[in-house]
């Protein structure tokens, strides 16, 4: 789980973690970044969501001599 | 640790100190019922009035001791550089806050939060071949157990002996082997009343600061100023003393906040005591005690100046906020 230092201390020993700087993301293990999540200099960094790929609906197709394909749509 | 928000309100600390040794112990202070009726052994025993104290040894840096000065003194007021340096003035308030202690000794993330803690006394002690170390005693109301956090330490170089250059009277002493000083506030630790088994609030008594220094003896004005000139007459001469650490850059450009500094000035004081006495070829050391008072002109009875480059962050409604300001 991500998390990131917004405190304004440069080189801020975490043991077990390495040394912090100001708005640094580190990613812990979710309980202790809940323990982290209590102080006010750190705050959660909100996962990005994997945008949705487009989708094309094909609604038909068909094949020329030649081996070009186009793609076309009914009138209505 | 935390500032507390009111007194006696648990805080979730937010300042890591890596600590050398701690002595913060509870105390049942059992009551045991003696009758005559019920023969020779005592038969009864109910809990006392509960009693948290002890002591905090740590060494001092720039980024681990203002929360301490702040909860001993209880003023505070903050000077920025405008580059990332900030200067922290603290001198002593009419009252102190009450701050949250968590003690973690990793062991299976538990720790003791100490709650409604009082600085009782601050001892400082710069002595030659050694480090800056400091001694805060508490006072406190109760304990419980609570999950330990997540630390996060300075890493800061503390202050070494050979950063500090002692001043007395505005003029250096060359040769100051150890200063030592002890801000006490007389927390009433006996204040207890009926209904509760704790202490209800921190009741500070009057502050002193007080302490000792070896100066190598190698002329006789130390002790001229001790005697008030050439024997004891029915006047005293103060003294003024200045203990000056500066440590490592700041990375700052501006005068005054480019160094990590730790100031005590001490604008009157009283030497009580001045020994120096010869023991067969060895070095003559002249230790004198001495003792502050208020010095009206200057209007504080000590001053402690922090230069470092993070800011003291209080969140406080007890009484004592008014005394945080930020120029």
């Amino acid at each position: 789980m991500k998390v990131k230092y917004v405190g304004d201390v440069k080189d801020l020993l975490m043991p077990g973690v390495g040394l912090l700087q100001p708005d640094m993301v580190i990613d812990v293990a979710p309980e202790m970044a809940e323990r982290l999540l209590q102080r006010p200099d750190f705050e959660r960094v909100e996962e990005k969501r994997k945008a949705k790929k487009k989708s094309v609906r094909v609604i038909s197709t068909f094949s020329v001599e030649g081996g070009e394909e186009s793609r076309w749509e009914h009138d209505m | 640790m935390g500032i507390e928000p009111v007194m006696g309100k648990e805080t979730t600390p937010y300042e890591f100190l890596d600590v050398v040794s701690e002595s913060v112990r509870g105390e049942q202070n059992i009551i045991y019922i003696e009758t005559a009726g019920l023969g020779r052994s005592i038969r009864q025993a109910v809990p006392g009035p509960w009693g948290e104290s002890g002591d905090i040894d740590l060494i001092v840096g720039p980024e681990n001791i203002e929360y301490i000065l702040y909860a001993t003194l209880g003023h505070v007021t903050l000077d920025e550089s405008g580059d990332g340096a900030y200067k922290h003035v603290f001198t002593p308030a009419s009252t102190i806050p009450s701050f949250t202690l968590d003690i973690a000794p990793d062991v299976k993330g538990k720790a003791r939060r100490i709650i409604m803690a009082g600085v009782t006394s601050l001892r400082l002690e710069a002595v030659a071949r050694e480090v800056l170390t400091a001694t805060m005693s508490i006072v406190a109301a109760k304990e419980k157990f609570v999950t330990e956090s997540t630390p996060t330490f300075s890493t800061k170089r503390p202050f070494v002996f050979y950063d500090g250059v002692l001043k007395i009277d505005g003029g250096t002493v060359a040769r100051c082997e150890a200063w030592r000083g002890t801000y006490e506030n007389s927390i009433a630790d006996d204040a207890f009343v009926l209904g509760s088994r704790f202490l209800p609030t921190l009741i500070v008594g009057p502050c002193n600061f007080s302490g000792d220094m070896d100066i190598q003896f190698l002329d006789w004005q130390y002790y001229e100023k001790y005697l008030g000139g050439t024997e004891p007459g029915k006047t005293i001469q103060s003294i003024a003393i200045e203990l000056n650490f500066v440590g490592e850059s700041t990375g700052s450009t501006v005068s005054g906040f480019d160094k990590y500094q730790l100031k005590i000035e001490i604008p009157k004081v009283y030497l009580n005591t001045s020994e120096a006495n010869f023991d067969r070829r060895e070095r003559i050391v002249q230790s004198m005690e001495w003792q502050a008072i208020y010095d009206p002109t200057y209007a504080y009875l000590c001053r402690f100046t922090v230069t470092n480059t993070r800011t003291i962050t209080i969140n406080t409604t007890q009484t004592i906020s008014a005394s945080f300001t930020v120029s």
